[in-house]
């Protein structure tokens, strides 16, 4: 790698309007070489559309963008990355039938003409190499794991010799010790000179990595600061306008003899769960944690009957369902809302009412007929009770913010009367005054005698929110915490090294 | 990180065959021990030279119908384009020596052409490629047969040499066939157009952000299609004599076995032309036989369809795990 | 605490949700309101051209040529809805045609048992490619071009070259003939186009098909079981295909190998042009119907101006086409929000 000359991106009142919202309104924003600036707000602040415009994906309606003092104008991302732009996107873009060096070097060099394969595949393994992550280039990027994925981008930036480095999100995918290593990484660039720019909802993160952050809020800039000058509290009043008191509503005290509603014994379900095991009880509210990868997902998944399982048990009040379907579990008391909002939760081009109902739609059902009154009275009830932001039942969800979405997913289980309601994930891209209410909606249901397993990579939600903690490490579990022994430390520890 | 290259080498290349490989190479096998059990004259160099030249038309849409498979897409237009530039051509020569070789050029700039309208539609109006191939062959259908409805004009007899020429008893065909599928191959292997081509069907959103042009790639795609289709409707000219408007309405869906059969899937990003070749030399080897047992054109058709569903199952069940 | 955080987001997201939540309800009423008026548009533009158009006895004509395609197009709109396409529909009205002669039946009793068989042979059919797609997991595409060409091969070995049985005289009465003044075939299609509306718009199964027509894993996960879904479908589609080839043999009042040919085309085109996304998860039956209703009269102003039928290809191309870009651009106009 070759010393680059430092760099300068300015952004100079830049605006951008949808249809129907001004998303960025006269924003500044800049960063230099050797220099990781840290882009901090709540869901639809902007921070997304600023990297659009960074990125070159999208126009600016109005205000300039310049490097090292010169005004640019990028019509398509080829262009930013011309200019030396490289923007890591949360969902990475990679093509799993092709190989690691194909993704690290396609689209970069040689356009349309011959490929020097063998040259770039030793490239792609020197530079992995260097960023102290060894892979095989010849390797196939679909067998690969999401940090090893994620390597793969940062060598891409690396390869293209990126003079910014635009990272959205990265750590909704990765956890632990992954993160860990990416913000090493991270901190080699800037020593190189590289200007990054750090989108993250996790506070945090923004504290162990950045020099300067920069809040957005509804399209506006509120300020931008070097990070000694604040504390996590001064950035969260920035972020949401106010503070953030006791977030996690107080646990009731809690009779020890409740009865065991689900219990999962030795249940396997290749190649992500080996040896699941786990016994939640009314009203408790159990977390599971672990890495990503760990098979929290998949482990819930088994139980749910939606993965195949190849040995062990599931039992739901001493009643054995190994095996059974999610319809058959459903029709048991159990509900799972599930990780991924978008592609496996929501029904996106139906609305609240439908999304509300879907898992009960034999109650709304009079000899085959649907009874669409019935359910839109049920979700115009629904709607005031969680005080979701939606006009009626009829709104489409594709239209409702994240938190909203989430609230009528809540609702659909909540309606259901489950037993056990396992919950994975369920506050990621959320902002933070919904996660609040989520908290209390949770809380609500466990007081209410439900048995929630929750799923979550944010240890903070672990600690504040669960009775017990077990964590998953390689798709067994490692350890079980009770209330007195959960910390964020403990937590990390067995989903780490996978002892105390 | 430098293991013996020899063995990664042969690690690669069976990699890169696949097992859907080598079950297609053993069905190649089965059909000509079949073969050689049904008829004396099966196993003749003369049979396997009309096998060669009866598929020659066929493989050549098929090139081009792996191409825009690749992509995730489809080209259902390759017949009409077939019958097309058939009708073109011969019309267009009319028995003239002179005009062959400039109508001969057209006529392939003509598919080309059509080809590369598919893609603009494509990519400008975001409808899926199905729909717009579908649209275009009913519209192109529709003009050849306004223009007529029997075969029609007539090419001097030298021209017919290109079907059906066999210097040192090695069709002319079979070499041109050759040669087109070890450059395709080449260039898809080799290129970053035709590494393109895979990005694109492999995730084309990541290929756009990328600043692949996934656009002028799609564009690039639907254009070979179309020229190849269109190289088909000449070789069919050159093979009957003359352009006969209904020559490739079967070719548009038989276009689509053989790509199955050779392993590229529909949703693209994976597969490539020498699986479609052994698709081809399959299924004209199975036809082959068929009609040495005389079996009746009606149940070759079922035999097509299962083989079809034979495939496609067995793939499907491959990447599902 | 933070309660009013996301019950009352800032203004203009509000006005954000509430404004597309209205556009949207209107769009869904608008675009069967704008199929309506584009097909009294084209039914103008007809009459202008020739007036007799618009002669009842014309417009008789118009429905009785049409009704099998409109019986088939419902069909084709379920499996469209969860994301499929069904190629054999064509194959498949010959097929059953072929099966009708196979009776070789003199007498009209005869009507119930062959359309009982057709029925239960197309719903077989149905069965196999649904399950083909769902348990087999092969594309719709190909599952149902397989299943054209097998019906296309066992058609004709059962008639090798020429169907040789006869109809009962009934069946050109179903084909043409009027009951209490409407065209039997029409009256048919309007019952069926009853009965699958009640199903896809009130049911609680058109509610499984839309749920899993959107999103089919999502489905999966609320307890739905998609393949049983889509299976039914298919079989939906069959059965009105085989119904309408019935129909159609009526109509054409002979039996040929090819009867129905091009349907499958036709039926797609129309459901498209109606409103059916291919992608999956948005339609209607209205939709469906009048999509159909615009194709046939197409096809009547090309005859009307006098154009060759071959102009029919040249057209229905075109309008397809256009048809998919409109709604490909409605869509995208929909989604454009940050």
């Amino acid at each position: 790698m070759t010393e680059r000359p430092t760099i300068s991106l300015d952004l100079v009142e830049v605006s951008k309007r949808f249809p129907g919202t001004l998303a960025l309104d006269k924003v500044n924003f800049s960063v230099r070489g050797g220099e990781i600036h840290a882009l901090a707000g709540e869901n639809g602040a902007g921070k997304s559309t600023l990297v659009k415009i960074i990125g070159g994906a999208v126009a600016a309606d109005s205000g300039n963008l310049s490097m090292d003092g010169e005004i640019r104008h990028f019509s398509s991302p080829r262009d930013a990355r011309a200019a030396g732009i490289h923007v890591i996107h949360q969902e990475l873009m990679l093509f799993p039938q092709l190989s690691v060096a194909e993704n690290v070097f396609l689209g970069m060099q040689e356009r349309l003409g011959i490929v020097r394969r063998k040259t770039w595949e030793t490239e792609a393994s020197d530079i992995l190499e260097s960023l102290g992550h060894p892979l095989d280039p010849r390797r196939r990027v679909g067998e690969l794991s999401v940090a090893d994925r994620q390597m793969i981008e940062i060598a891409r930036a690396l390869a293209s010799n990126a003079r910014v480095l635009v990272l959205d999100e990265p750590s909704a995918v990765i956890a632990g010790e992954e993160a860990r290593v990416l913000m090493d990484r991270l901190r080699e660039m800037r020593r190189l000179g590289v200007a990054i720019v750090y989108i993250s909802h996790r506070l945090e993160e923004v504290f162990a990595i950045a020099d300067r952050v920069t809040v957005l809020k509804d399209g506006r800039r509120v300020a931008t600061r070097g990070v000694r000058e604040l504390t996590p509290d001064s950035l969260t009043v920035m972020m949401v306008g106010r503070t953030i008191e006791d977030v996690f509503p107080p646990a009731p005290t809690r009779t020890e003899d409740a009865e065991i509603v689900l219990s999962v014994q030795d249940l396997s379900s290749p190649p992500r769960v080996l040896d699941g095991n786990l016994d939640l009880k009314a009203g408790e509210i159990l977390g599971l944690g672990g890495l990503a990868g760990a098979g929290r997902s998949e482990l819930a998944e088994a139980i749910f009957g939606a993965a195949p399982v190849m040995g062990g048990q599931v039992r739901l009040a001493g009643e054995e369902v190994t095996g059974c379907s999610p319809e058959q579990m459903i029709s048991r008391g159990v509900g799972f809302l599930t990780e991924d909002r978008k592609s496996l939760g929501l029904l996106m081009q139906l609305d609240i009412a439908a999304n509300m109902s879907a898992p009960a739609l034999s109650k709304f059902s009079r000899r085959g007929i649907f009874a669409r009154k019935k359910e839109l009275a049920m979700s115009e009830n629904e709607i005031v009770r969680l005080s979701i932001a939606a006009p009626n039942g009829e709104a489409p969800v594709a239209t409702l913010s994240g938190g909203n979405q989430q609230k009528t997913l809540f609702s659909r289980w909540s309606r259901t009367a489950p037993k056990v309601l396992i919950l994975d994930e369920p506050t990621r891209g959320v902002d933070v005054g919904a996660k609040a209410e989520i908290y209390r909606i949770i809380r609500t249901l466990s007081v209410s005698g439900v048995a929630i397993l929750l799923i979550s990579s944010e240890l903070a939600e672990l600690v504040g929110l669960a009775d017990r903690v077990v964590v998953m490490r390689e798709g067994r579990m490692t350890g079980s915490l009770d209330k007195s022994a959960v910390s964020e430390e403990a937590i990390m520890r067995l989903a780490v090294r996978g002892t105390a | 990180m430098k293991p013996d290259s020899a063995l990664v080498r042969l690690r690669d290349v069976l990699r890169g065959i696949g097992v859907s490989r080598l079950v297609l190479a053993f069905m190649l096998v089965l059909a000509l021990v079949a073969g050689m059990l049904v008829n004396e004259h099966f196993a003749s160099w003369r049979n396997f030279a009309n096998i060669l030249e009866q598929s020659a038309g066929f493989a050549f849409v098929s090139i081009g119908q792996t191409l825009a498979i690749l992509t995730g897409g489809i080209d259902l237009s390759v017949g009409a384009v077939m019958s097309a530039c058939a009708v073109f051509l011969a019309a267009g020569i009319d028995g003239r020596d002179a005009l062959v070789w400039p109508i001969t050029v057209a006529a392939l700039a003509l598919g080309a052409l059509i080809g590369i309208v598919n893609g603009l539609l494509v990519t400008r109006l975001r409808v899926h490629p199905l729909i717009v191939t579908l649209g275009t062959a009913a519209i192109i259908e529709g003009l050849i047969l306004l223009y007529t409805l029997k075969p029609t004009g007539s090419v001097p007899i030298w021209f017919e040499d290109f079907a059906w020429a066999r210097p040192a008893g090695i069709p002319v065909a079979a070499m041109v066939m050759a040669a087109i599928f070890a450059a395709v191959a080449l260039f898809l292997a080799f290129t970053g157009l035709g590494r393109s081509i895979y990005a694109v069907g492999d995730n084309s959103e990541a290929a756009s952000l990328r600043g692949i042009p996934v656009n002028q790639v799609l564009v690039f795609v639907y254009g070979a299609s179309g020229f190849f289709a269109a190289l088909a409707g000449v070789y069919f000219v050159s093979r009957t004599g003359v352009g006969d408007p209904r020559i490739g309405v079967p070719f548009t869906l038989a276009s689509i076995t053989p790509v199955i059969i050779g392993g590229t899937v529909l949703s693209g990003g994976k597969g490539g032309v020498i699986g479609t070749l052994f698709g081809v030399l399959l299924l004209a080897l199975i036809g082959n036989v068929l009609n040495h047992m005389n079996v009746p054109t009606s149940i070759q058709w079922v035999v097509q369809g299962l083989i079809i569903l034979a495939a496609v199952s067995f793939h499907a069940r491959g990447a599902r795990k | 605490m933070s309660t009013q955080s996301e019950n009352r987001p800032p203004g203009r997201k509000e006005t954000g949700s509430l404004g597309s939540a209205i556009s949207a309800a209107t769009r869904r009423i608008r675009s069967e309101v704008g199929l309506a008026a584009f097909l009294g548009m084209l039914m103008l533009v007809a009459t202008l051209i020739q007036p007799r158009f618009i002669d009842p006895a014309n417009l008789r004509d118009i429905l009785t040529q049409a009704a099998p395609l409109l019986i088939v197009t419902m069909g084709q709109a379920f499996v469209i809805l969860v994301r499929g396409l069904d190629l054999s529909v064509a194959s498949l009205m010959a097929t059953v045609a072929v099966l009708a002669t196979a009776f070789n039946a003199q007498s009209d009793i005869m009507i119930v048992p062959i359309f009982a068989a057709a029925i239960a042979f197309s719903a077989t059919v149905g069965l196999i490619n649904g399950l083909l797609v769902t348990k087999r997991r092969v594309s719709p595409f190909l599952a149902t071009l397989a299943m054209m060409i097998l019906l296309q091969g066992l058609r004709f070995s059962y008639t090798q070259g020429a169907p040789a049985g006869t109809l009962p005289p009934g069946f050109r009465w179903l084909g043409t003939g009027d009951f209490a003044g409407v065209p039997v075939n029409l009256m048919a299609a309007a019952l069926l186009a009853v009965v699958l509306w009640i199903a896809l718009h009130k049911g609680v199964f058109g509610r499984r098909v839309f749920i899993v027509g959107g999103n089919p894993r999502a489905a999966e996960l609320v307890g739905i079981k998609a393949d049983r879904t889509i299976v039914a479908c298919y079989v939906i589609c069959s059965v009105m295909a085989g119904i309408g080839g019935l129909f159609l043999v009526g109509y054409v009042g002979t039996v040929d190998n090819w009867v129905g040919r091009g349907y499958e085309l036709d039926s797609i085109v129309a459901a498209v042009m109606g409103g059916v996304v291919l992608s999956g998860g948005r339609g209607s039956i209205a939709g469906a119907l009048l999509g159909a209703l615009i194709l046939v009269t197409i096809f009547n102003i090309i005859i009307i101006v006098g154009l060759p039928v071959q102009g029919q290809f040249v057209v229905k191309g075109a309008v397809i086409i256009g048809a998919a870009a409109i709604y490909a651009n409605l869509a995208n106009r929909n989604s454009s929000t940050p």
